[in-house]
């Protein structure tokens, strides 16, 4: 049971991470394989705010800000010669540059801060929920990351904005037809999934860390999470989450870690050849 | 390095593609062999700088694989290092550890490497899976790949990787080695020259143009996507084999997704996506690039990502085949009469 | 209204519009009549944005709207329904209609005097947009496009893909509406003797130029579009 309440726990952070990237290649057909170094960033930036003696929500904005930021650097510089291709060659282009741009953040940080962590640990006793015992750390990510996702949620499903966003990943020719500011709704939501990938990286503070050297990772965790919940659906990604939060944790504690992760990218890799539109997909978006 | 010079040259051939049978279409891969061939002399026979001649031509060998798989029918495999890793490993393995000769075990590898290669294009083509698609798939095959070779410590080494004993005379001498790479190389150059001018280059040609007016062409499109998957995928498993047992030591490091291909992206985007003679000259300046950075650490990612940027944005058809063009206006320009110049634009052509 | 001088539009190295004059004076309704490929749906994705033109000027109420991006013409009062609808397949047929008034909150009641124009749609309010028949998704294109209250509406081929008796409801409600003197329209119609017997006035485009003009009465009676056509020998 605490095995299940940890995956919960890890597949709400999957979600959280997976839904910005799953936003921004609905939206844009742009697959951001910078996605992790978004929460390096939030990651680094949150850890040095931290130890120039700010105090630790200050930090925690700070982090999210950054993370959304850089989101908005890249879709404002990079990403504008993209937008201007279409179909396959827009995805192609966009998967070189954003890979590009991992790397490129990846020397950087890795260079400048070797031994900079995030690390916000909680004060106050384990809790008990359901009869297990959980540390407040994973508590309090718990609550950010569902309140997160249930904001995203309802922006997506009662905004007028949110419609528009649907709208755009449903069809991007139909909702300028409408009306609707192309550019303008795929900076709103890049920023939007910087945000998310900068809570990620304060709940992953929270349980463990972010260091410079994690990017990859968690691009590739976004990637597995948004490739079985279906490209560009978000609630896939949502279910997909939680699901493989849980299969991780049962699979990590009973098999062992390096497994754990070569299933995943197995399921990932499977439901690719099996079903592209993704397993948690159904018909909504 | 001098070698440059000449293939930056040769990287302008004409006519060859329409016109398969003369001799004339193998002009630039004789030229560039010659010039390759020269390269120990000019070096002086100085170890070191021949060990990076040889890291230069396995690059431009993966990169010719890449060219074939990529750069002829659109697909994106992110797990050239990978498949030259399973290449590279099976063949230690099996010449290593079960005696089995030196030829056997590679050409095992090989066919390993190969096979998937080709199941990861037949899949592709059967489940109609776009370019995201195929990235993300032979991307996470990358990473499975290395997770399995670190966590199977005892047969592979692990993340340390192991010792290899099996290799000869041949494989192993700085010079010898250099002949033996750069005739794969030569091999290779020529085999893609010889596709571009077959039935199934045209194909290619015609896919890349337009893979549903192709298919109505009549072009066998799956026939010619799985064929270029099939031959990159054998290209890079005997490179990653040879370079296996060339280093004497084998580790996941050597065939890691960071290593090869971010640098094989970076090779044939300098040399220019599809042309014949960019790869090698690509995997020159990226061997140039890399003594340069040594100094650099981690920062030399930092290069990468950056090269990958500039590449891929400033000169979505290669740097090459763009400076080949501006020498080729300005030599127009110079003299009007001067008509045969640039055929390279059917091959490279992006737009 | 509109005002499309000497547009020229092409794909690539493919001209496909060779200079053509358009002109709309409000409350009119107005054909854009040829056959397939004749470049109608070229002059239109130019004039709503969704394609470059290579050269030319568009105006819309005496503003040139050339270069601007769709959104921002649309928003100007011009909308355009595709042949191929673009709807928003996975939303309801109520959210696709709101996002036809996007860029303004729609008027309270708007949505139901749209429906009141097409009563198949009241019933299936709620359901996916892709799950309608052809001949619904058509009617649901013109009723998103009327939610943004244009000035100018600009329909292509609404009657493809439909059968006879569908085609002949979805200009019965085009009645209703041209005959609102406050919207200007302009329709886009290989099916020739439908589209003269709703408009004022057409062109006819063939290959890329406007190959005659007139009255619909004028066109009717013309030998040339009788035999070509018409169907009349």
């Amino acid at each position: 049971m605490a095995i299940v309440l940890d995956g919960i726990v890890f597949g709400l952070q999957l979600s959280l991470l997976a839904v910005g990237l799953t936003l921004i290649y609905g939206l844009g057909g742009v697959l951001n394989l910078a996605h992790g170094q978004l929460v390096v960033v939030a990651g680094i930036a949150g850890a040095v705010t931290i130890s120039a003696g700010a105090a630790i929500p200050v930090a925690v904005v700070l982090a999210v800000a950054a993370a959304a930021a850089l989101a908005w650097l890249l879709d404002a510089t990079l990403l504008r010669p993209v937008y201007r291709l279409t179909g396959e060659r827009r995805v192609l282009l966009s998967l070189l540059v954003t890979l590009g741009v991992a790397f490129l953040l990846d020397g950087i940080l890795i260079t400048t801060h070797p031994f900079t962590a995030l690390n916000l640990s909680v004060p106050g006793p384990a809790i008990d929920i359901l009869g297990v015992r959980m540390r407040s750390g994973s508590v309090v990510a718990s609550i950010i990351a569902v309140t997160a996702l249930a904001a995203v949620l309802a922006f997506l499903r009662l905004s007028r904005f949110g419609r528009a966003v649907r709208s755009v990943i449903q069809d991007e020719e139909g909702a300028a037809l409408c009306g609707v500011n192309l550019p303008l709704t795929r900076t709103v939501v890049f920023v939007l999934s910087g945000v998310m990938a900068g809570l990620f990286a304060i709940t992953q503070g929270l349980i463990s860390s972010v260091g410079a050297t994690s990017g990859l990772d968690f691009t590739i965790l976004a990637l597995i999470v948004t490739v079985v919940g279906g490209l560009g659906r978000v609630s896939g990604a949502l279910v997909a989450g939680l699901v493989l939060g849980i299969v991780h944790a049962v699979s990590s504690f009973y098999i062992g870690a390096f497994v754990t992760f070569v299933i995943l990218l197995g399921v990932a890799m499977l439901t690719i050849l099996i079903r592209p539109t993704g397993i948690f997909g159904g018909g909504a978006r | 390095m001098t070698a440059p010079v000449p293939s930056a040259d040769g990287a302008t051939p004409s006519a060859a593609t329409c016109r398969h049978t003369t001799l004339r279409a193998y002009l630039p891969v004789a030229i560039a062999a010659a010039v390759l061939a020269a390269v120990p002399l000019a070096l002086g026979g100085s170890g070191y700088l021949m060990s990076l001649a040889t890291t230069a031509l396995v690059f431009a060998a993966y990169a010719i694989g890449m060219n074939v798989i990529f750069g002829s029918s659109g697909q994106l495999f992110l797990c050239l290092g990978a498949l030259a890793g399973v290449a590279g490993f099976t063949s230690v393995l099996l010449a290593d550890d079960q005696g089995w000769p030196l030829a056997l075990s590679v050409t095992t590898g090989v066919v390993l490497a190969t096979a998937i290669g080709a199941l990861f294009s037949w899949v592709a083509v059967r489940r109609n899976l776009g370019v995201i698609f195929v990235g993300i798939v032979t991307l996470a095959f990358s990473l499975v790949f290395t997770n399995l070779v670190q966590g199977l410590r005892t047969l592979t080494g692990g993340e340390t990787g192991r010792v290899v004993d099996a290799g000869g005379a041949a494989l192993r001498g700085p010079i010898s080695s250099y002949y033996l790479f750069l005739g794969v190389v030569v091999g290779f150059l020529a085999l893609y020259r010889w596709l571009e001018g077959s039935r199934t280059g045209w194909a290619w040609r015609a896919l890349k143009d337009d893979p549903v007016a192709a298919e109505l062409a009549g072009v066998d499109v799956a026939r010619a996507r799985i064929l270029a998957g099939t031959i990159g995928a054998a290209m890079v498993g005997l490179i990653g084999a040879l370079f296996a047992h060339h280093e004497a030591f084998i580790s996941p490091t050597s065939y890691a997704f960071a290593h090869v291909d971010v640098r094989v992206l970076i090779v044939i985007a300098f040399g220019g996506i599809g042309s014949l003679l960019g790869p090698v000259v690509g995997a020159v300046m990226l061997g140039v690039i890399d003594e340069v950075l040594r100094p650099l650490g981690q920062l030399r990612l930092a290069v990468y990502g950056a090269l990958l940027l500039a590449l891929f944005l400033g000169f979505r058809r290669g740097v090459v085949p763009a400076v080949a063009d501006v020498v080729t206006t300005w030599r127009r320009a110079r003299t009007p009469s001067d008509a045969p110049a640039a055929g390279r634009g059917t091959r490279a052509s992006k737009h | 209204m509109l005002r499309v001088e000497d547009l020229y539009v092409a794909y690539g190295d493919i001209e496909v519009v060779h200079g053509i004059d358009v002109e709309v004076a409000p409350g009119e309704v107005v054909g854009i009549i040829g056959s397939n490929g004749a470049g109608k749906s070229s002059l239109l994705r130019a004039v709503c944005g969704l394609h470059p033109a290579r050269s030319g000027e568009i105006r819309l109420a005496g503003r040139s709207i050339i270069g601007d991006p769709t959104f921002r013409i649309a928003r100007a009062g011009l909308t355009y329904v595709p042949a191929e609808r673009r709807l928003f397949p996975d939303m309801t047929v109520l959210d696709n209609l709101l996002m036809g008034a996007y860029p303004q909150r729609p008027a309270p009641g708007r949505v139901d005097e749209v429906v009141a124009l097409f009563p198949r749609l009241q019933e299936r309010r709620r359901q996916a947009a892709g799950t309608l028949s052809g001949g619904e998704q058509q009617m649901l294109a013109i009723g998103r496009a009327l939610l943004a209250g244009p000035e100018v509406l600009v329909l292509d081929e609404p009657s493809t893909g439909l059968a006879p008796a569908l085609a002949d409801e979805v200009y019965a409600a085009l009645r209703i509406l041209r005959d609102d003197r406050d919207l200007t329209l302009i329709l886009a119609e290989q099916q020739v003797g439908r589209a003269l017997a709703l408009v004022d006035r057409a062109y006819v485009i063939e290959q890329g130029r406007v190959r005659l003009q007139g009255t619909a009465a004028e066109l009717r009676d013309d030998p040339d579009v009788q035999r070509a056509y018409l169907g009349i020998a």
